[in-house]
């Protein structure tokens, strides 16, 4: 361990970037710190400085290098890396550490689902989002009673849920596929309410979930219960008000209520709220920025911002583990196909508005 | 008339002729110390063709004209689930030995009312789990064993079973109703992998379960047709996964420190490499079953494991259960 942990608790807490005299501890320290300021390939290299250091905090950085991939949109990297991390967690009796990896697999799970091809029974898509759910249940069930991530499981759990229901939603199905929406959205009111006294956050994740959930199946119903519930303000100043500090939820929020505002017509206050938005993401989640001015130009008929695209797209993957490790029980996890991401991120470059408020919809968890 | 190797034979009666009970008459053939005597079914066009096939056998319509036959001694049951609680009075008190089709119950509690009731009656009583004859299996938890001896750890076991319907099959007949049946597959063919990790590794704690129905997961009143349990035996991790759809397979592996063994109803492999081979199909697995049976009488054993171990799995599949209902919310708000 790092002898100034004093220091670094400080830094942590005052929001700089901690300074650890340690080399692959203190690597992963900055790599969560570049993860978190969307510097993606800086958090690669760091991560993966730690990975080579082989200073026994291997399943930590294989964690890290799993998340960069998967918000790289490099599914199959995403995989291998996280697969590892959950090999050397359980070859560690490392809980802690395993359920967190489970997570970030779910998450990857579910945000290949989307773009797995067409729906169906005994598809690659049912297959990955049941196994999104599995590996949901299996993180809930790591965590240690009390934990201060299991409001944020919980969300994932429902998010997890709506997408299923969400999946349910093709031509023809009625009354009974919508089962798992309901409790979807059963789930997120209940996180929600459970969340708000103890865990702000995750308070407002659910909420931003249930615009969010909205938005994919559109339903103006469960738009208006969402916006009734953002709060009083929101009746005063048309503003939603959020619980905690984290400003990620607020820009999904606004994005639904451009999207609602694009439906009924009302472009001028789409783009605004577009706008709102951009600016409550911020430059810590670039993809999220990126999308909203791709939506942004088109809803103004202006041209894509493709050089930025073409910039995102380029952003340098770490290398995977050089010769991977998939624990016997996590096998059938290795063998779900997930689909082609040699381009990742297609929907940006999508021709027509609604191409991308699906892609929107469909990328952030 | 089926040829014996000499020796006692042990005089057997057979209750419920549809698909499973016919598998039973199928395996005597190969049977050495047991011989079906008689068989018992209300329905009279399936003792008409048991009787045509096999015309040394006695038929009954009752359980009642069953347990009188002085010449059966022990008795297999393959009836459907619900249909136990209605004539279990009468086969506890019977004196006759049981061997009874998985499940134990559809339930915990009627297993152990089952067990308690044939406890009190003082004849044997043993399920019938045909993996655990099965050529393959049996020599998978051998080798399993000299590992260990020789100081192997088990880091992880992981196997499923899966049936291979096509997408949209529901369960058929009595199997397609909650009360009758007791549960979908996890009751079913999970019973048996559930089974096969405690034969292997011994007890398991639960950690996590998720039920399908179809895409969607499985609501209290569903019969799900797939299931995905996460567990811990022992030192290892464990993961089951059991379907009535998927592409038609079973298999385990188990991940040991001094190497990985595979095996499934064709063989065992370790570290790739093939160790053992038999043939799939079960006939040998229940002629063996009903032997062991019959020795198990001759013996006088009265508190046979395989019965005792039917409990804790039993009671893991309903906190499985318990726990995939606990984790879905009940309706909209």
């Amino acid at each position: 361990l790092p002898t100034n942990l004093a220091e670094v608790a400080d830094a942590l807490r005052e929001g700089r970037p901690p300074t650890v005299d340690h080399g692959a501890l203190g690597a992963i320290v900055d790599g969560w710190a570049a993860y978190f300021r969307g510097d993606l390939p800086h958090a690669g290299a760091r991560f993966h400085h730690a990975w080579e250091a082989d200073e026994g905090w291997g399943s930590w950085a294989a964690l890290g290098l799993g998340k960069v991939a998967t918000d790289l949109g490099r599914w199959g990297l995403a995989r291998s890396w996280l697969l590892h991390a959950m090999a050397l967690a359980r070859a560690d009796m490392d809980v802690s550490r395993l359920a967190a990896a489970s997570g970030a697999l779910a998450e990857v799970c579910c945000r290949a689902a989307d773009m797995a091809g067409a729906p169906g029974p005994d598809t690659p898509a049912a297959a990955l989002l049941r196994a999104a759910h599995e590996l949901l249940e299996l993180d809930a069930a790591l965590l240690p009673v009390g934990s201060l991530d299991r409001r944020r499981v919980e969300n994932y759990r429902a998010v997890c849920l709506g997408r299923l229901g969400a999946y349910r939603l093709t031509p023809g199905s009625a009354g009974r596929e919508l089962r798992a929406l309901r409790e979807a959205h059963a789930r997120m009111w209940s996180s929600h309410h459970a969340a708000e006294g103890v865990d702000p956050v995750s308070a407002d994740y659910a909420l931003a979930s249930l615009f969010m959930l909205s938005m994919r199946i559109a339903d103006r119903r469960l738009y208006r219960h969402a916006r009734a519930r953002a709060g009083a303000r929101a009746q005063a100043t048309g503003e939603p008000s959020l619980a905690g500090p984290d400003r990620y939820p607020l820009g999904v929020i606004q994005a639904v209520r451009a999207f609602w505002r694009w439906r009924d017509g009302q472009l001028p206050d789409a783009i605004a709220r577009l706008e709102a938005a951009h600016e409550a993401f911020g430059p810590d989640a670039p993809l999220e920025q990126l999308a909203l001015v791709a939506l942004q130009a088109r809803l103004r008929g202006a041209p894509a911002p493709d050089e930025a695209i073409a910039a995102l797209r380029a952003r340098p993957a770490p290398p995977g583990p050089g010769s991977p490790r998939v624990a016997a029980v996590d096998g059938p996890l290795a063998k779900l196909v997930l689909p082609d991401d040699e381009c990742p991120f297609p929907w940006l470059s999508a021709p027509d508005v609604d191409g991308l408020w699906a892609g929107f919809a469909q990328a952030f968890v | 008339m089926w040829q014996r190797k000499g020796g006692a034979v042990f005089n057997l009666g057979l209750v419920g002729l549809a698909n499973q009970g016919k598998e039973h008459l199928n395996a005597m053939p190969r049977c050495t110390r047991a011989r079906f005597v008689a068989v018992c079914d209300s329905n009279e066009a399936l003792r008409a063709e048991v009787t045509a096939a096999h015309p040394s056998l006695r038929a009954y319509a009752t359980v009642e004209e069953l347990v009188a036959d002085p010449e059966v001694r022990g008795i297999v049951l393959a009836l459907p689930h619900h249909v136990y609680p209605t004539c279990w009075g009468v086969l506890a008190s019977s004196g006759k030995h049981l061997l009874k089709e998985k499940p134990l119950g559809r339930t915990l509690d009627e297993a152990r009312l089952f067990v308690e009731e044939m406890a009190r009656g003082g004849a044997l009583f043993l399920t019938a789990i045909q993996r655990r004859e099965h050529p393959s299996y049996v020599r998978l938890r051998e080798l399993l064993s000299e590992l260990r001896q020789q100081g192997a750890r088990v880091h992880g076991l992981e196997a499923s079973l899966f049936l291979g319907f096509p997408p949209g099959r529901g369960a058929q007949g009595w199997r397609g109703a909650f009360d009758s049946a007791g549960g979908g597959v996890l009751l079913d063919a999970g019973y048996h992998l559930v089974d096969l990790a405690h034969f292997l590794l011994g007890s398991l704690d639960l950690l996590a379960a998720s039920l399908w129905c179809g895409v969607e997961p499985a609501r209290p009143e569903d019969l799900e047709d797939a299931a995905v349990i996460h567990a811990r035996g022992g030192d290892a991790w464990v993961r089951l996964a059991f379907g009535v759809g998927g592409v038609k397979q079973e298999r385990v592996v188990l991940d040991t420190s001094l190497g990985m063994l595979e095996a499934d109803r064709e063989g065992v492999w370790r570290d790739g490499h093939e160790v053992f081979r038999c043939a799939r199909d079960w006939q040998q697995a229940m002629a063996d079953q009903l032997d062991h049976f019959a020795d198990a009488v001759q013996r006088g054993e009265r508190n046979e494991p395989v019965v005792w171990d039917q409990l804790p799995a039993m009671a893991f599949i309903e906190r499985a259960y318990g726990l995939a209902r606990l984790n879905m919310p009940g309706g909209s708000p």
